[in-house]
C-alpha cells in the first residue's frame, strides 16, 4: 500500500469520503508531524506533557520580570 | 473640523471631538456608513447595520448630552468579524453552512463594546470558519486589500482590517489563532494585537481552534487597540479559559518610557527568509528602538524549527474534530479549499496531537527562558507584502516560498506558546505595499506591546498614512 492509499484509508476510517486535494494536504502534513516529533522525541523529557493554560506559567514568563515592571 | 477628519484620526481625538461638541455621534456614524458603502467593491463588509446605527447614534448623542458618559468608545463606530456573534443578526463564520444562524446573545466582547458605548456598524468579510489567510471567500466574495483591490488582505481576519486601513470604522474585533489578526493588520498597515490565551473571552465566538483561538482588536495605531482592549479584556465566566488575572491600566501604561527596556531580535530567524523591503524596514524599526533608548540585543531561542510544523499540526487537528459531522453530512457546503483541510486533518493521530502539544510546552520554556534576558521580541509580523488574490507562490530572496506556509513563520511564534503579539506598521516597499513589525511580550504583558507600539509609532508615521481612496 502506498502513501496515498494509506491516507485515503486512514480518512475513509473516519467516515470522510475525501476529496484529490485533501489527500495532498494530508501528506504535506504528515511531514509536518513527523518533523515534530523529530524534535519531541530528541530534545523534550518524559516528564513534560501538555500545557495549554497560562493558570500555570513557568517563572519568567509572568514571574519576575513582570514585578519588576520592565 | 468635520466627521471625516475625525474618522481619520484616532479614538482619543475623536472622544475630545465628540464631548467638545465639535462632531455628533450621528455625523460620525453617517460618515462611517457612507465610507462602508464607498468601499463595497473591497467585499469587506458582509452585513451593514446602517438603520439601527443611526438610531443608536442619536440613543448614544442624548446620553452624552444629559452626562451619561461611558468613556472613550461612547459612540465611537467599530465592526465585528463575522465570526462574533451580535444579537439578532447573521454570524455566519463566513460559511453557507451558517447562513441562517442568528444567535440570542451578544458574544461576551460584543457585551463589553456595547457597555463601552461603542456602535456596531457591520461585520466584515473572513476566511471561511477562519480556516485559511486569504479571505478568499467563496461564499460571500474575495475580500481585497485596502492599499491595492488587487492584492490579498491576507487572513482571516481580511475584511476587519481593509475596513479599519480604508477607515470605514475606528476599529475591528478580530479572532487570531495562527496569525489571524496580526497578518491582516501587517497586510493592510494596521495595528492588531493577539492578546495572551485567556486574557479575552472567546465566549460567543465560533471557533476554529479552541487551544489557541484568541479574539483582538485591529485598529489604526497601537493607542486605539490599548483602548479597545481595555474594554474586552477580563475574565468571563463563560469561557474558563480566560483568565483571573487582573487587567492593568493600558493606556497608563502607554505613558511610561522605553528608555532601559531591553529588545530582542531572534538570532538566525528574525531577518532569515525575509523580502528584502521587509529586511530594510526591520532594521530601521530597531534602530528606531535604540533612538528611542531602548537596548537592542540578539537572543538564541532553540528548537524554533519545528513551530510552523507544530502549529499546522494543532491548527489542522482541532478544526477537524470541530467540523466533522457536519463533513461527513454537508461536505459540498465547505468552500473547496477549507473543505480539503477538514478532510485532510483527519489524517493525524493522537499522537501526533499530543506530540504538537508537548513541543508547545517545550517552545513555551525556550520563550521564559529568552524573557529573562529581553523585555520583547521583535520580528517582522509576515516575510513578504501583500501578494495579488489568488497567488500561491511567492519570491522571496530569489527563492519560490508557498505562501500559505510562510506565512506562518513569525506569527507562529507567538501562537504556539500561546503569548501576546502586537503589529504595528513599519515602513512600506518600493510599490507602496505596509510592511508589518511583531512586537512579542510574556504572557498577561500586552500593555508592554501596546506601549512599544505606542512610542514606535509616536516616533514615525507609518500608522498615519492612509490607503489611495
Amino acid at each position: 500500500m502506498d502513501e496515498t492509499d494509506s491516507i485515503r484509508c486512514r480518512l475513509r476510517a473516519h467516515g470522510i469520503r475525501e476529496t484529490e486535494a485533501a489527500v495532498g494536504l494530508a501528506a504535506s502534513w504528515l511531514r509536518n508531524a513527523a518533523r515534530v516529533r523529530a524534535v519531541v522525541e530528541e530534545v523534550v523529557g518524559p516528564a513534560a506533557g501538555p500545557v495549554t493554560a497560562f493558570t500555570h506559567v513557568p517563572a519568567g514568563l509572568h514571574g519576575e520580570e513582570r514585578r519588576e515592571r520592565r | 473640523m468635520n466627521a471625516a477628519d475625525v474618522l481619520d484620526g484616532g479614538v482619543l481625538d475623536a472622544a475630545r471631538a465628540l464631548r467638545e461638541r465639535r462632531v455628533s455621534v450621528a455625523d460620525l456614524v453617517a460618515e462611517s456608513l457612507g465610507r462602508i458603502n464607498a468601499i463595497s467593491g473591497l467585499n469587506a463588509y458582509v452585513d451593514v447595520f446602517g438603520d439601527q446605527a443611526l438610531s443608536l447614534a442619536q440613543a448614544h448623542q442624548t446620553m452624552l448630552d444629559c452626562g451619561y458618559d461611558l468613556g472613550p468608545l461612547h459612540g465611537i463606530p467599530v465592526s465585528l468579524k463575522d465570526n462574533v456573534d451580535m444579537a439578532g443578526v447573521v454570524t455566519t463564520a463566513g460559511s453557507a453552512i451558517l447562513k441562517d444562524n442568528v444567535p440570542v446573545a451578544d458574544a461576551s466582547v460584543v457585551s463589553a463594546l456595547k457597555r463601552a458605548g461603542a456602535i456596531v456598524v457591520g461585520k466584515n468579510n473572513m476566511h471561511e470558519f477562519a480556516w485559511g489567510g486569504t479571505t478568499a471567500n467563496p461564499h460571500y466574495g474575495t475580500a481585497g486589500n485596502a492599499w491595492d483591490a488587487s492584492r490579498s488582505p491576507a487572513g482571516s481576519s481580511g475584511g476587519s482590517a481593509s475596513a479599519v486601513a480604508a477607515r470605514t470604522v475606528f476599529a475591528s474585533i478580530g479572532t487570531d489563532t495562527g496569525g489571524s489578526v496580526r497578518n491582516p493588520a501587517a497586510l493592510n498597515g494596521v495595528s492588531g494585537i493577539r492578546p495572551t490565551i485567556g486574557r479575552v473571552s472567546n465566549g460567543g465566538v465560533f471557533p476554529l481552534a479552541w487551544t489557541l483561538d484568541t479574539v483582538g482588536p485591529i485598529a489604526k495605531s497601537s493607542q486605539d487597540c490599548a483602548v479597545v482592549l481595555q474594554a474586552v479584556a477580563g475574565h468571563d465566566p463563560r469561557d474558563l479559559q480566560t483568565s483571573a488575572e487582573p487587567v492593568p491600566d493600558y493606556l497608563a501604561e502607554l505613558e511610561r518610557p522605553l528608555a532601559g527596556i531591553r529588545i530582542g531580535w531572534i538570532h538566525d530567524y528574525s531577518v532569515k527568509d525575509v523580502q528584502p523591503a521587509v529586511r530594510t524596514a526591520f532594521e530601521a524599526a530597531t534602530a528606531t528602538f535604540e533612538s528611542l533608548g531602548a537596548i537592542v540585543t540578539a537572543v538564541a531561542i532553540p528548537d524554533l524549527d519545528a513551530i510552523v510544523d507544530a502549529l499546522v499540526v494543532l491548527d489542522a487537528a482541532e478544526p477537524s474534530a470541530l467540523h466533522g459531522r457536519w463533513l461527513r453530512e454537508r461536505g459540498d457546503e465547505y468552500g473547496p479549499d477549507v473543505r480539503a483541510q477538514l478532510e485532510a486533518g483527519f489524517v493525524l493521530s493522537a499522537v501526533d496531537y499530543v506530540q504538537a502539544q508537548r513541543y508547545r510546552t517545550h517552545i513555551r520554556a525556550r520563550f521564559a527562558e529568552a524573557f529573562r534576558a529581553v523585555d520583547a521580541i521583535l520580528t517582522p509580523t509576515l516575510p513578504f507584502t501583500a501578494p495579488r488574490i489568488g497567488q500561491d507562490v511567492i519570491d522571496i530572496g530569489g527563492r519560490d516560498r508557498d505562501v500559505h506556509t510562510a506565512n506562518m513563520q513569525f506569527t507562529a511564534l507567538a501562537s504556539v506558546p500561546g503569548l501576546p503579539a502586537l503589529n504595528v506598521p513599519m515602513g512600506f516597499d518600493a510599490g507602496g505595499l505596509p510592511t508589518g513589525l511583531q512586537i512579542i511580550t510574556p504572557a498577561f504583558e500586552e500593555g508592554r506591546a501596546l506601549r512599544l507600539g505606542h512610542r514606535f509609532q509616536m516616533a514615525t508615521t507609518f500608522h498615519l498614512k492612509a490607503p489611495p481612496r
